[in-house]
């Protein structure tokens, strides 16, 4: 686990390969994660198949008839070596070039309705962590996430880091159907279920605001390494936002 | 995509599902460029089939068409419909005649198609001219059922539903083409009914972590396809492979890609894969190993032989060289 040993260009498959940008993630890496990806996209376009950006990595399925390999690794070679000159960038704050900025992504803020009758697991996750149900809120709305990853169902975003005092291990017992918008944590990950889905996260609240939505263009807002904050929000305006009880 | 192509247009026409099952799904080539947001790839299983059956019928290789697993459905014609099946050793009636797979044949209205269980493969495509027409989501018209997206509102397919045909030239040929035989198809590329069967695949990202002895086990033993396979992923059963303890951060998953969960058991993914997860991988079967794997059924047996990333370029560009002069003749 030495950093100096990154990144790493692995072979994932016959026309995919990995790019470890880190041991770890972290929001520095993650911001070079997205960075790497948006080169990847301008630069090679229709060549490429799939961009997939996740915690450390980056995964990259090409058309393998039409790019050669050496050719893509070179591109790569070009780009890695950039990396540290953005990294100084972020770390010093200064967002004037193009592509710090860029890499810097959106806030989004979600609002949530934290309650009993939309988190059944509220009060709880409270109890287990010796707070109140408002200092919970708190807490968890306080916090700015990062989207680490996007997984598991369409739209299905993996913010992090929740606060150690109300990190929760996931239920024992899967719950059959969590409805869409539900506001969940497991570990110190807090996610919105796009849909409903069976799920084993502890549930909190729900977000009114339809995070994937085949009609819209892009269906997501979101994308891998932009920031994340809970508005708590009341019941009457809750659904007026078209919340569902 | 599944337009019809420009020209004066005949008369809409349609396949009604008479008899229908949950393996019977509207596929094209699959859905590129959304596993950011999560969405997976779906599309053929058995690439290589699909696109015989859509040139039998002289639509474009990506053109929707039908994947049939496991067989016996029924399908009523309304209108003229031009039709082709390919790939699983799957019996086709027409009106209660038997006909042969990899031609095409001109449905009248109301003519009776019917296709009975698999002999030898698990999927079979049944294309018609045209294509069918359904509205593309995210740039592919391939149906996902876990993620409710694609085909007929990401909805498993029902009796009594008429899956309209894309309209297309008056002028385009209506002539029967066929395919000299099955045989015609290169050896390396026929469907084969063996009992053992060797798929390629390239070596992946974590040997490291997994030990440089697993990649030679992981070739010596033999494994036996599990009944809970799907579309998701091929499970495996053999000798218990090594499983290093260490989790990894959830990664991006590419089509083939061969996962070792905790019990030693290999998964391979298949094209309705999850896009990202955290198991270790010892690499990914090649494309064409995918195609083989979409028609091996439970029972069968598998060894698995590494090829270089070099290797796996000229065989898929041998591949497709073969397969696209074959379409062209066919197309004529």
């Amino acid at each position: 686990m030495n950093h100096s040993d990154y990144p790493q260009i692995r072979q994932a498959g016959e026309n995919a390969l990995l790019i470890y940008l880190a041991p770890v993630a972290d929001p520095q890496v993650l911001a070079q994660v997205q960075w790497l990806s948006q080169q990847l996209r301008q630069q090679l376009g229709s060549l490429l198949q799939e961009i997939i950006p996740s915690y450390n990595s980056v995964l990259l399925v090409y058309d393998f008839l039409r790019l050669d390999q050496s050719q893509l690794e070179l591109c790569l070679a070009d780009l890695l070596a950039q990396l540290p000159e953005l990294a100084l960038r972020s770390k010093q704050g200064v967002s004037s070039s193009k592509s710090a900025a860029d890499s810097s992504g959106k806030l989004i803020e979600l609002p949530c309705y934290y309650s009993a009758e939309t988190g059944p697991d509220l009060a709880a996750v409270a109890a287990q962590h010796h707070l109140s149900v408002n200092q919970l809120i708190k807490i968890h709305s306080e916090q700015q996430y990062q989207v680490y990853a996007i997984g598991f169902a369409p739209g299905f975003a993996y913010l992090g880091w929740v606060d150690e005092r109300i990190a929760t291990v996931r239920l024992t017992t899967l719950r059959l159907k969590v409805p869409a918008g539900s506001v969940a944590i497991a570990d110190r990950q807090t996610a919105v279920y796009p849909a409903a889905s069976p799920g084993g996260w502890n549930l909190l609240g729900n977000c009114p605001i339809p995070l994937f939505d085949l009609q819209k263009d892009p269906p997501m807002a979101l994308s891998t390494g932009d920031a994340v904050r809970f508005v708590p929000i009341e019941r009457a305006e809750y659904l007026r936002l078209g919340g569902q009880l | 995509m599944t337009a019809p192509r420009s020209g004066s247009v005949s008369e809409s026409a349609a396949l009604v599902l008479q008899k229908v099952n949950v393996f019977t799904q509207l596929q094209d080539l699959g859905r590129f460029g959304a596993a950011s947001m999560g969405l997976t790839q779906g599309g053929v299983v058995d690439a290589t089939s699909a696109r015989l059956a859509n040139a039998l019928v002289d639509n474009e290789p990506t053109a929707l068409l039908l994947e049939i697993g496991l067989g016996a459905v029924q399908f009523r014609a309304i209108g003229s419909v031009t039709v082709a099946v390919t790939g699983a050793a799957m019996p086709v009636f027409l009106n209660g005649q038997r006909y042969e797979r990899y031609q095409s044949m001109q449905l009248q209205h109301g003519d009776q198609l019917e296709i009975g269980y698999s002999k030898a493969g698990v999927r079979c495509y049944l294309a018609v001219g045209g294509g069918f027409l359904v509205t593309p989501v995210l740039g592919s018209c391939a149906t996902v059922l876990r993620e409710g997206v694609g085909g007929i509102n990401g909805q498993p397919l029902q009796s009594g539903t008429a899956l309209t045909v894309a309209a297309r030239p008056a002028s385009t040929t209506s002539t029967v083409i066929r395919l000299p035989s099955v045989r015609s198809v290169d050896y390396q590329f026929q469907l084969k009914a063996k009992a053992m069967q060797n798929i390629p695949f390239v070596a992946g990202a974590q040997q490291a972590e997994l030990g440089a002895a697993i990649l030679a086990r992981f070739q010596q033993n033999v494994y036996q396809v599990q009944p809970m396979s799907d579309r998701m992923g091929m499970r495996l059963r053999g000798a218990a492979l090594p499983v290093a303890s260490q989790a990894l951060l959830s990664e991006g998953i590419c089509l083939g890609a061969i996962q070792l969960p905790a019990d030693g058991q290999p998964i391979v993914m298949l094209n309705d894969h999850q896009t990202i997860g955290g198991y270790p991988k010892i690499g990914a079967v090649t494309r064409l190993g995918v195609n083989a794997l979409g028609q091996c059924r439970p029972g069968n047996l598998l060894r698995f032989v590494e090829v270089s990333q070099q290797q796996a370029v000229e065989q898929a560009r041998a591949h497709e060289l073969w397969l696209s002069t074959l379409e062209q003749q066919i197309r004529g």
